[in-house]
């Protein structure tokens, strides 16, 4: 390291702080503001669509949630009817039949009908 | 010193214009000799202070310019890498840095000028900061990362380059591909 050239000394006397040989510009405090206040507008339009994303995700995930929700009690009456219980009397005993059961035909010529049915020991499962 | 920081933490333009004042020609100076390019040094430099500005609240000791250094470089070689690909992927020729000296300057001094340019980045910061920006090898490391011992080696290195491929400039021969730098 000691032997270093003579050339490389100059140079490097050249830049010592002393006399640094370039100049960066007189608008150069400008510049750095103006990119100072791009870089700000940037960050508030970046922080805006940030914002307005997390809140679409947010409506988003309440719709789902809405539309998935957990078993109701409407829910239960239907699955009582699918595993019916046993029934110990002989007695007919009246099953509940959901109001709002509804029926389509594609030719329009079916009729239907709703009644009450009821089980006897035999019918039992 | 820390009376300046704090008026920056508070993001005061005053503050910055003070330290701007102090330390813009000192960084674009060492960007110029770094990328051997004025107009891309003049670009990292302006980069350098705005990220001051941004990231003066991550600075934790009282050395600002230690710490604006290691911005600076931290741009820099970043910029240099990007250069890299550019010319990796370019099918037009892209044209070799300009050198900064100028015409009225000894051919000898361009020379050593272009070697400097020439050895790898990290030799070459250490050696800029240390012999022209007088940095302690303590500071290089916290400017480049890494340990004292790595920059004592990098320094010793680079001088070693620099003696090697001036000799054979020195005889008129062209000395890039004859000793690897």
């Amino acid at each position: 390291m000691e032997n270093k050239n003579m050339e490389f000394e100059k140079i490097i006397s050249r830049y010592k702080l002393s006399s640094q040989p370039f100049d960066v510009g007189d608008d150069f405090e400008t510049r750095v503001f103006s990119k100072i206040k791009r870089k700000k507008t940037q960050r508030k339009v970046t922080l805006s669509v940030s914002i307005g994303i997390v809140a679409a995700g947010f409506l988003f995930g309440l719709q789902a949630f809405l539309f998935h929700q957990p078993p109701t009690l409407r829910d239960r009456s239907a699955q009582s009817i699918t595993n019916p219980t046993r029934v110990e009397s002989n007695a007919k005993e009246e099953v509940p039949v959901m109001e709002d059961v509804v029926f389509s035909s594609s030719d329009s010529r079916a009729s239907y009908a709703i009644e009450q049915v009821g089980y006897t020991q035999k019918d039992t499962i | 010193m820390k009376e300046l920081i704090e008026r920056l933490k508070n993001k005061d333009d005053e503050a910055l214009k003070k330290v701007m004042k102090m330390y813009k020609n000192e960084v674009y100076n060492y960007i110029c000799l770094m990328m051997g390019h004025k107009e891309i040094a003049r670009d990292i430099t302006q980069d350098t202070f705005v990220k001051v500005y941004f990231k003066i609240h991550t600075l934790r000791s009282e050395n600002l310019r230690t710490w604006i250094f290691k911005i600076a470089t931290n741009l820099a070689r970043t910029e240099l890498r990007k250069l890299k690909i550019k010319k990796i992927f370019s099918i037009s020729e892209i044209s070799d840095s300009e050198y900064l000296l100028g015409e009225d300057c000894p051919d000898n001094e361009i020379i050593a000028e272009q070697i400097l340019a020439r050895l790898p980045e990290k030799p070459r910061s250490a050696i800029i900061m240390k012999e022209i920006y007088d940095f302690t090898l303590e500071e290089i490391a916290v400017i480049l990362n890494k340990p004292v011992s790595t920059v004592k080696s990098m320094v010793f290195r680079g001088f070693k380059q620099i003696r090697a491929a001036e000799q054979p400039q020195k005889g008129g021969i062209y000395g890039k591909q004859e000793y690897g730098i």
